[in-house]
Order: structure tokens, then sequence, then C-alpha cells
């Protein structure tokens, strides 16, 4: 029966792709495990860094060329981060909507004088806000096969030279911030200018620290104009490594949910073969019934 | 002879954690060494070589610059990349 081995087909091919989710949530679990390390790694570095500057940005009172505030905010650059890979749930669809909405309410008049401009990290963030005319001025696909610190802090020291330079007068970073596995915080940034009151501002009630009489070779100005680059392309790395880490817990939640939508589907598909296979059998035995009956008949 | 504790950081995570008698740095107003109770400092770094004398032995690390803190007995070596040589 034509009916039954189509559900048969399904059946098998439900199993199949449940197969595939299943072992794209194994990997995807492993590759979290990994990203997250990575992100553990990275926070003695930061909390020493942020630490340092913002006892120093404190005590300086010279303005650092990355703090200036501009009169009026011309030019504006997002740093947006997505994936390279697609299933992952709502990952990146949740996160663009969510930049869309904020230049839109906060940007629109620079998005019309096309003085909007937007570095894309990832092939779905590039294909995204290409495809929708955003004038994306640098697209980096495939980053995250292989991540490396030095990638992210080229394109920081570029968006941080434009800075100085006066070609951008406020810069963000967009990303998922990693929440837990199953939960992302769609995050957005501002990354320049700084500002002296937030940096460091976590360690502040370490107030013993502040009061230790360090010498300061060559001064403290030299220092913070060093440090701040390294604040800054650490704050981008720490961004893609959030980021990284998401997509992982994203995938991972959306390929759980699969395999249970499609564990349901095989239940149905065997209930709805079972029943087939019943009538099917039960109009073969009343064949052979009432075909005996007419044989005894006679 | 009196050690103190040393730690070289990278963005990519630690790199060494341990006792150390000095550790000798390519500081950007010409090298120094850093013995046990060094008064507080902070310091930028060129690129260069870093001496670490542990116990048993020395190991020097080559870094792209970066910036050094000393505080209580705690030497804290920041660098974007470092390799050892």
């Amino acid at each position: 029966m034509a009916n039954l081995r189509d559900i048969r087909n399904r059946i098998s091919s439900v199993n199949n792709t449940q197969q595939i989710t299943k072992a794209m949530k194994m990997v995807a679990a492993a590759k979290l495990r990994k990203a997250q390390d990575k992100m553990n790694n990275t926070r003695p570095y930061a909390s020493k860094i942020e630490e340092v500057a913002g006892r120093l940005a404190n005590n300086t009172k010279t303005a650092n060329p990355v703090m200036r505030k501009p009169e009026e905010v011309k030019n504006v650059l997002f740093i947006v981060i997505g994936s390279d890979r697609g299933l992952c749930g709502g990952f990146n669809n949740n996160l663009f909507k969510d930049v869309e909405s904020r230049i839109q309410s906060n940007f629109s008049s620079h998005l019309k004088s096309e003085t909007l401009s937007m570095i894309t990290i990832g092939k779905k963030a590039s294909a995204y806000f290409k495809k929708r005319k955003y004038n994306v001025i640098e697209a980096f696909p495939g980053f995250f096969d292989d991540i490396q610190y030095n990638k992210t802090s080229d394109i920081m020291a570029s968006a941080t030279k434009q800075f100085i330079d006066g070609k951008f007068d406020e810069v963000y970073i967009s990303y998922n911030e990693f929440k837990s596995v199953i939960a992302q915080n769609r995050k957005t940034q501002k990354v320049l200018p700084i500002d002296p009151e937030t940096i460091g501002n976590s360690k502040s009630d370490n107030a013993s620290v502040s009061t230790i009489d360090y010498l300061y070779e060559p001064d403290s100005q030299a220092i913070l104009d060093k440090l701040l680059p390294l604040h800054l392309n650490m704050q981008l790395w720490r961004a893609v490594l959030e980021s990284n880490a998401s997509e992982q817990g994203a995938r991972m939640t959306a390929m759980d949910s699969a395999t249970e939508n499609a564990k349901e589907l095989e239940r149905d598909l065997r209930l709805e073969y079972n029943q087939a296979r019943q009538s099917a059998i039960t109009t073969e035995i009343s064949e052979i019934v009432s075909g005996a009956q007419a044989l005894s008949e006679n | 002879m009196s050690t103190f504790n040393a730690q070289i950081l990278t963005p990519n995570g630690s790199l060494f954690e341990g006792e150390v008698s000095g550790v000798k740095l390519p500081g950007s107003e010409g090298s120094f060494e850093v013995k046990a109770n060094h008064a507080p400092i902070v310091s930028t770094l060129d690129e260069g070589s870093v001496l670490v004398r542990k116990s048993d032995g020395d190991v020097t690390y080559m870094i792209s610059g970066g910036f050094v803190e000393v505080n209580n007995n705690k030497l804290t070596l920041l660098a974007e990349s470092v390799s050892e040589s």
C-alpha cells in the first residue's frame, strides 16, 4: 500500500534529521565549552587593564584624543558582530533587528545623510546589512573559523585611528552578550569616545589601591596613551568572544528543540503509520472473511 | 634569596604565574630589572625580551610591547602578544 510506504519514508527521513540535529547539538556543546574557556581566560588581562586605566584616567587631567567629545555627532560607526553560520535560532535576526530599531530611533538622520557606517563581522551580519543597503565599509565573513586576537585588534586600531582623525564621532559595538547557555543579551555598547567616568568604575570600590603612590614611567599621560588603545582592543575582543560563546549556546538550544520537535513528529507519524497498518489489516481480514463466507454459501 | 609573585597576562590568557627572584624588562625609558620589595611602579614596555629569573633557571619571553605594574611584591605584565623563546 502506497500510503504506508510514504509514511515509512517520512519516518526514516525525520529520523535522519533528528540524528543530524542531535550531532549538531553535541558539537555546539563542545564548542561552547571551548568558547567559554577562552572568554574566562581574557578576564584577568581585561580587569587589570581596566583597573590601571581607570586609575590613570581619573588622576590625569589632560584629555586623551580617544576621550574627545564631539560637539555634534556627525559620523557614526557601528561594528556589528553576527555569526558565520546559521541554524542558531534567532541569534542573528534578533540582534540585527535590535540594531536596526536602535538606528531608526537614534540615528535616522544619519541614515538619511549616509553618515552612518558599519563594519560587519561574520557572514550573516555582512549579508543582512549589505542587502538592506547600509553603508558597510568593511566586512569580515568567515571571521569565526579562526578567532585571533590580532584580527580584532587590527579592526579596532583602524577604527580608533579614524576616530582620532575625526572621520567618526562615535563608535558602537553591537553583539550578543553571553548571559547563560540558553540566554543571550543583545547589547549595543558605545566604545568611543571613552568616558573617563565609566572606565574602571567597577573597581572603584577598591579605594585602597588608588591611594598607593605609584611611580609612573615615563609619566602617567604617556602610559594612558598607550593603555587606552589596548583597552579598546580588549573591548572588541571580548565582544567577539562573548558573541562566539552566545552563538554556540544559541545553536545548542536551537538544535535541542529541533531534536525534540523531530521526536514528536516521529511519534505522530508512527501513530499514523500504525493506524494505517491496522486499517489495512482489518480491510484484508474482512475481505478474506467475506470471501470465505461467499464460498461456504455456495 | 627573597622572591615575589610574577604574572604574565595576554588577551588569550595567563602565560606564566609563579615565584621569581627577578624580572628584567624592556622599559620604554630603558631596560630595568624588578627585584623583591620593589617600589610600586607602572611602566610602559617596548618591544623586546623579558627575562624571568625562576628558582629552576631563567626563561626569556619576547613581547611586542605592553606595560607592567608592580605593587606589594606582585608583578603583573600585560602584553598583547608574547612568545617564549
